[in-house]
């Protein structure tokens, strides 16, 4: 039955609840008062009703002495106004006798009120003929029935006290029982009354508590949520009053903030992961240029030891050794200096210039080097040793083992906001796989490994170098035509970074 | 997820408490309402109580109803009145003061009852009211003492012969224990008693002595009239006897109860405990007790319940029929102090019992 009630009670409405609550003491104290109230009421009437049966009997008996007294009154006088005053006692005393309260036969104040009933009709008959005589003026016989009335008026007279004597003391106690019954009901209603209010409190205040525990809930729920601890329990019970659809709402709410929290979390740490993954790379690059450039020998002692060579062949008057020594030496100190900094372009031309002619002192002149400068642009920056490694490159993997003649174009020129550096040569070419390969950086490692063979700074490095300083990943292109019609890099770097 | 904390807090228990204490709550209004119109009904019918319908109003009158005997003569009449549905009136105890028997009796006849039940003096006003009952349809019972030539219907009371020759036996039982030389009896009689029945006393009881013991052994009677003229003369007129030292006699007959205590009181009084023999009337404790003592000889035991009975049932007879017998004689019996002693130990043992 409790889980019946429950559910009923859980699935009503709060307003429905609230009612409840209310009206159900309410009813039973309203109840209990009007039982109360009839009661009492119905036992003062009867207190009221009590002594009406004395006053009855006073008045019969007042009734009584004026009819006796207005008799004699005539019998002395013989006057019209007395036998009037008579008249009206006997009609007053029969309408008083006739309102003696004859209910409870089997009483003795039913046997007295019988009594004096009768006795009066004998009075009231004798007194009659005595009125009759008088008229008639036989003095003896009202005489003797005036007699007969006197004792009869004394008898009637003592019945009528002792009557309303005994009514008086049924009265007396009937009133004390009446009093006590009434002591009684006060004192059962009090504590019925105070019973009914301390259960009424209770079941108050668990209907209340009942109602209210999951708001008290729900408000401490808020407050978590509130100072930011998502992971809070919230009540909801089986009901579907309101506080439960709120507490409900609530609760799917705190939940769908957690679940959008986790997410926001979750691509918050791959972003970072992502920027860690970049980070690393860009370590491992510098840690490439590190190590390559500490794979180097020491160009301090290289560049210093050039210079004495230098000295020397000048001494000795071998203009073609100096010039060759101090481009060696040049290239060498641009390699120093440059190598963490960036350079404009002309710088980086003159340092091809320089490479080109070491070249083609060690070949003999092999290489036909040519250039197209637009001299507008070579004040632009660009990383350095970047054309270097790519002419490094045409020459070591485009013309080297070729038959005919080999050149190498550099060409500069501006379009479209960008400054296009061109390096073409008529070597062996590349096929398409070869160039998606160093493009995508696949052939970096590739690259990297024989660079012992060049100065150390490899295609793949100059690309990612040259996207770090341009922000873009578009920054070199690779274009040949197929086998033995050469290759052309182009580097794209913007007028301004 | 655990279960929520309110579920958690707000149990069965506290469901239940609130489902038993909605309804204790109801039962306790419920309760509150049995009760009030259980104690409301109770006052209406306290007045009630008493009350069952009647056919008949008698009415019962006797000089001295006050007392053990009259007390319980009527009790007897009402029982018997109860059972023939008729309402007997102890009428005068409600009076405001002490109404004659005569006046007690013009009140009834004036009150048109069914019936009276007289006991009390006779005189020619009283005659005449017992007249005019009669000619009014009121049946009236005399008890005790009969008021002779009236127009009564019907007598209840001793046969004062039969009383006479149980005196005789007494006076023969007394003489015969205290070997009394000269014996002198005087038996104490109401003032309301008729000349005749007094007579009939003295005749039976000389009629048995002369028969038992010859003419020789009849004592002096003597039978003093007390004439209660008002509640205490008995008393007083009692006492005069015994201060009259000379005339003292050896035996007392009382014809009364009243007298019986009065005799009684006086020989202790006068420390004649022995001297004077006293034979009382009725068997009240008092009286019993006095008798398992001896300080009283013995005493004469009237059957009030059949005298109570008798005249109720001598009323509805004439209520009903029209007539009815004109005399009912009443049983009496010696009680000596074996059987006084009898009687207070069946007493004694019935107190016990209740």
């Amino acid at each position: 039955m409790t889980g019946a009630i429950r559910s009923k009670w859980n699935n009503a409405s709060v307003r429905s609840k609230m009612l409840l609550a209310f009206i159900i003491p309410v009813i039973l104290i309203l109840i209990v008062n009007v039982y109360m109230y009839i009661s009492i009421n119905t036992m003062i009437e009867r207190v009221d009703e009590i002594y009406v049966a004395n006053v009855t009997l006073n008045d019969l008996s007042d009734d009584l002495t004026f009819l006796q007294n207005s008799m004699r009154e005539y019998l002395e006088s013989k006057g019209t106004a007395a036998l009037n005053d008579y008249y009206t006692a006997e009609q007053d005393y029969r309408n008083g006798l006739a309102s003696l309260d004859l209910k409870n036969s089997g009483t003795a104040v039913y046997a007295m009120q019988e009594n004096i009933i009768n006795q009066s009709e004998n009075y009231l008959g004798i007194a009659g003929d005595t009125i009759t005589a008088k008229r008639g003026r036989n003095v003896e016989k009202y005489k003797a029935s005036y007699e007969e009335t006197v004792e009869l008026y004394s008898d009637l007279q003592n019945c009528i006290y002792a009557l309303n004597s005994k009514q008086f003391k049924k009265n007396t106690g009937d009133y004390s029982i009446l009093l006590s019954s009434l002591r009684n009901m006060e004192i059962i209603t009090i504590l019925i009354l105070v019973f009914i209010g301390i259960v009424n409190i209770v079941v108050v205040y668990l209907m209340t508590k009942s109602m209210t525990l999951p708001l008290v809930d729900l408000a401490r729920a808020a407050n978590e949520v509130a100072d930011g601890n998502f992971d809070v329990d919230i009540a909801t019970g089986e009901g579907k009053d309101e506080i439960n659809v709120v507490s409900k709402a609530f609760k799917q709410m705190v939940e769908s903030i957690q679940r959008y929290i986790a997410q926001i979390r979750d691509s918050v740490m791959r972003e970072s992961m992502l920027k860690e993954h970049e980070l690393v790379m860009e370590n491992r690059m510098k840690e490439v240029q590190l190590r390559s450039l500490q794979a180097q020998i020491n160009p301090h002692f290289l560049f210093n030891t050039l210079n004495a060579g230098e000295q020397l062949a000048m001494m000795e008057g071998a203009d073609k050794t100096t010039e060759f020594i101090e481009n060696m030496a040049d290239f060498f100190r641009y390699n120093i200096k440059k190598i963490d900094n960036d350079a404009s372009i002309a710088e980086e031309i003159a340092l091809v210039d320089k490479y080109v002619y070491i070249l083609n002192v060690r070949f003999t002149g092999e290489i036909h080097y040519s250039k197209d400068i637009d001299e507008e642009v070579t004040e632009v920056r660009v990383p350095s040793m970047i054309l270097q490694p790519i002419v490094e490159n045409a020459v070591n993997y485009g013309i080297r083992d070729i038959d005919w003649e080999g050149h190498i174009d550099l060409k500069i020129y501006k379009d479209n906001g960008y400054v296009f550096l061109s390096i073409r040569d008529n070597g062996v070419g590349m096929s398409r796989e070869q160039i998606d390969r160093i493009l995508s950086g696949e052939a970096f490692g590739e690259v990297s490994a024989d660079h012992a063979a060049s100065n150390g700074i490899g295609l793949g490095n100059v690309i990612e170098r040259l996207q770090i300083f341009t922000g873009q990943r578009d920054v070199m292109e690779i274009h040949s035509e197929g086998e033995g019609k050469g290759t052309e890099f182009v580097i794209k770097v913007p007028m301004h970074v | 997820m655990k279960k929520s904390s309110s579920e958690k807090q707000f149990s069965n228990k506290s469901y239940a408490f609130m489902i038993v204490g909605t309804a204790i709550m109801i039962v306790a209004a419920v309760v509150t309402g049995i009760i009030f119109s259980t104690i409301t009904r109770t006052m209406q019918s306290v007045e009630q109580e008493t009350a069952t319908d009647y056919d008949k109003h008698y009415a019962f009158i006797a000089e001295d109803s006050e007392s053990d005997f009259w007390q319980e003569v009527f009790a007897a009449a009402n029982e018997q009145a109860k059972e023939y549905n008729a309402y007997l009136e102890d009428i005068g105890t409600e009076l405001g003061r002490d109404y004659s028997e005569e006046e007690l009796l013009r009140i009834a006849v004036n009150s048109k009852l069914d019936g009276i039940v007289y006991s009390g003096g006779s005189n020619d006003r009283v005659r005449k009211l017992i007249d005019r009952a009669s000619d009014a349809g009121i049946g009236v019972v005399i008890l005790q003492n009969d008021v002779e030539t009236s127009r009564r219907q019907c007598y209840v009371g001793l046969n004062y012969y039969e009383l006479g020759q149980m005196y005789a036996l007494q006076v023969e039982k007394i003489v015969a224990e205290g070997q009394m030389q000269q014996t002198k009896v005087d038996i104490l009689v109401d003032g309301d008693m008729s000349e005749g029945a007094s007579n009939l006393i003295v005749m039976a009881m000389e009629d048995h002595i002369r028969e038992s013991l010859g003419e020789d052994m009849i004592p002096e009677i003597v039978v003093t009239r007390i004439d209660a003229e008002d509640i205490f003369s008995a008393e007083e007129k009692i006492r005069n006897i015994f201060l009259e030292k000379e005339n003292l006699p050896n035996i007392m007959l009382c014809a009364n109860s009243v007298y019986t205590r009065c005799a009684y009181q006086a020989v202790v009084d006068y420390n004649l405990v022995g001297q004077i023999q006293i034979v009382g009337y009725f068997a009240n404790d008092t009286i019993l007790d006095a008798v398992d003592k001896q300080v009283i000889f013995s005493t004469i035991s009237v059957d009030t319940q059949e005298m109570g009975k008798s005249c109720i049932q001598a009323l509805f007879e004439y209520n009903n029929m029209g007539y009815t017998n004109s005399y009912l004689p009443v049983g009496i019996e010696v009680v000596d102090q074996a059987k006084a002693h009898q009687m207070i130990f069946e007493k004694e043992n019935k107190v016990t019992e209740q």
